[in-house]
């Protein structure tokens, strides 16, 4: 029967008068550990999917909505760039570009979005496989691990892609040809985990069978209002497409005519035209394509930073129908949106904490005139007055780690039951076992406030006269 | 060689100032001390156990002058060597009777021995109420368990204030009796402090305030 004993047992003796200080101090620290909590792994999140990206091509719009639907695959993107505009970038020889990363997209498969992409993507993110192989022909994918996951796909499993981000049966391309899983990547811990992964052209193709029965359908795509701005884009790509193929053309036949079209025969003579037509065949490299292919953005990684490096994005933003952001310096425009936002819940969560103080110095408190017989006693029987002193802010501190740990349990508890909500919107697995340094020392400031909510309490207590009060009859 | 020891003891409430006789009691001395109420009898015990400063004059518990030592070192020494019977028994509420008697050994800086503690119950016939709350006992139980306590120890000096006021006939004697035994069995001095006509006739020692 220590100290520490004694006191636990005095406050849980009075449950409920010490509910409402452990129940605020739980709300305030654990809604700072939330704050914490999402802020650490959401900065982490987007720094991570940075990968030494250095400049982003896009159509015009909202910079950050740009960075964030191409590099972390959150927002709708801001339109599509012709392959005409950005041929120049896709040179290997350019003097500044070390490398470029083309990105298409606006499908998905029930909820997960599908990139076309290069198998760069990959070296980028530091993604491996798992099991497969890497995407190499049109209509193959590999899926990132959270995908598969969610979606339990294996090997060899056959799917068509919706049109646009979300999931919906009525928006399938359901006369598109199949995309057939080929392989399954390892968890990276980036945004590639949450992706479909596969050709540029495999996005083409979807578009260009979509457009066929399009004819048809015009009216009833245009009622998926919901799909707002990305569906004008896309619908205005497809119309586009359209127009060069010419109606007569099977997609088949037009696929090959535009690779015959713009292009040297040493690619062509690569490229097997011959036999029974399949879209599993390997692309071409995306310089060789013709010029009005679009994609949607261009990740590009530079040399190194350099003056021209920098008026290349200017001049792009000046004389181009496109535009170029830095993702370093977007990311660090949203961080400050949201640190003002946080810097609000801060302070009504330290509010709160200062209330659950008040609260326990008035628990304590009043609890000491029931009390001033027993804690007499523990004076008569030899208990000093830095014994009863310490009696009390022990308890003072007891009701602040059971309030703080509640906190915590409730913050990552929040964060467990939310995580599959805040994937969908961060495309980032949280990880709500994970405890931060910074909760360690909220536990220790919640600690110090209980400690000096019981300070005059404690005072108070001490100075009891065990002669008066144990006289008084 | 004296056990107890009072010399000049003074005290003042306010403009009232209360002069003691000088007590001496011996090693092992059951002592009555009587007199009317507001005399000062509660007040002289406290004098002699230390909760309560004297003004004036001094007490010897054995070799020890109780009103030379610090504050801190009064309370250990009435934790180790005193033991307090007050008229309402005071427990510590979240804590069961065993609890409540190791919490005295505890608080005296020993180690708890619940052999013993129970082996305490035993003899006071309350050992069923071990694990009870202490206010789940009735005022003759609870009396019992506040003698317990104050035996925990093993005092040199009990000092009981109306222990059996609070009590029927039976209850005082079975009580009384059982704080006399108790305390000869560990050769306590036994001072009661009572206007209880029961029990003037049980000691030979009598004190008049």
């Amino acid at each position: 029967m220590n100290l520490i004993q004694l006191s636990w047992r005095s406050v849980t003796d009075r449950p409920l008068k010490m509910l409402l200080s452990v129940l605020l101090f739980a709300l305030g620290v654990g809604l700072i550990s939330f704050i914490l909590l999402m802020d650490k792994q959401i900065q982490e999140n987007f720094e991570r999917n940075l990968a030494e990206v250095d400049l982003v091509i896009g159509a015009k719009g909202s910079p950050l909505q740009m960075i964030l639907s191409s590099m972390y695959h959150i927002d709708a993107p801001t339109g599509n760039i012709s392959l005409k505009e950005i041929r120049p970038f896709l040179n290997p020889r350019h003097p500044l570009i070390e490398e470029a990363l083309p990105m298409s997209m606006g499908d998905s498969y029930r909820g997960y979005r599908i990139v076309g992409t290069d198998l760069k993507i990959l070296d980028w993110y530091g993604a491996e496989l798992s099991e497969g192989e890497v995407w190499k022909h049109n209509f193959e994918v590999t899926v990132g691990s959270t995908v598969a996951q969610a979606l339990s796909i294996k090997l060899g499993d056959t799917f068509k892609s919706s049109h646009g981000l979300v999931d919906d049966e009525n928006l399938e391309h359901d006369d598109a040809q199949s995309f057939v899983v080929k392989g399954i990547l390892k968890p990276s811990g980036t945004v590639v985990d949450q992706l479909i992964l596969t050709t540029t052209q495999s996005f083409w193709l979807v578009h260009d069978h979509d457009h066929e029965e399009e004819s048809t359908q015009v009216e009833d795509e245009h009622d998926h209002s919901h799909e707002g701005h990305d569906h004008e884009h896309d619908h205005h790509d497809h119309a586009d497409d359209h127009h060069d193929d010419g109606d007569d053309h099977s997609h088949e036949d037009h696929a090959h005519h535009d690779h015959g079209g713009a292009h040297n025969h040493e690619d062509h003579a690569h490229h097997d035209h011959g036999g029974a037509h399949s879209h599993a065949e390997t692309p071409l490299p995306l310089i060789q394509e013709a010029d009005d292919k679009e994609i949607t953005s261009l990740l590009l990684r530079f040399k190194g930073r350099s003056f021209q490096a920098l008026n290349m994005q200017r001049s792009i933003n000046e004389n181009t129908d496109m535009q170029a952001a830095t993702p370093a310096i977007e990311i660090n425009r949203l961080f400050a949106m949201m640190s003002s936002a946080e810097q609000a819940l801060r302070i009504l969560a330290l509010l709160i904490i200062i209330v659950s103080a008040i609260s326990v110095f008035i628990s304590l408190y009043s609890s000491l005139n029931e009390r001033r017989y027993e804690l007499a006693l523990m004076r008569s029987m030899g208990a000093g007055t830095s014994k009863v002193f310490s009696l009390i802010i022990l308890e003072g501190v007891i009701l602040a780690i059971l309030g703080a740990v509640i906190g915590l349990m409730l913050s990552h508890g929040l964060l467990y039951f939310f995580a599959d909500h805040l994937r969908e919107v961060y495309r980032y697995n949280f990880v709500a076992g994970r405890f931060l340094p910074a909760e360690f020392y909220l536990c220790m400031a919640a600690l110090v406030v209980g400690f000096i909510a019981a300070v005059i309490p404690a005072y108070q207590a001490s100075k009891t006269d065990i002669a008066e009060t144990l006289t008084a009859r | 060689m004296h056990a107890i020891r009072t010399e000049q003891l003074h005290h003042n409430y306010g403009s009232r100032k209360i002069s003691f006789p000088d007590i001496t009691c011996e090693a092992g001395d059951h002592t009555l001390l009587l007199g009317p109420s507001g005399c000062g009898k509660t007040t002289l015990l406290q004098l002699i156990s230390g909760i309560r400063n004297s003004q004036a004059g001094d007490v010897w518990i054995d070799d020890t002058q109780l009103n030379k030592l610090s504050q801190a070192k009064r309370d250990q020494f009435r934790g180790r060597h005193i033991g307090m019977i007050y008229q309402t028994s005071h427990f510590v509420r979240s804590l069961s009777v065993l609890e409540n008697l190791a919490l005295a050994q505890r608080f005296a800086g020993e180690t708890i021995d619940r052999g013993k503690l129970k082996g305490l119950l035993d003899k006071l016939n309350i050992l069923d109420k071990a694990n009870q709350k202490t206010y789940t006992l009735s005022q003759g139980e609870q009396q019992r368990v506040a003698i317990a306590r104050a035996l925990v120890n093993n005092p040199i000096l009990i000092l009981a204030d109306e222990p059996t006021s609070a009590l029927d006939d039976n209850n005082t004697n079975a009580v009384f009796d059982l704080l006399v035994s108790q305390a000869d069995q560990v050769n306590a001095t036994l001072i009661v402090v009572t206007h209880d006509n029961r029990l003037k006739s049980k000691f030979d020692k009598r004190i008049e305030l």
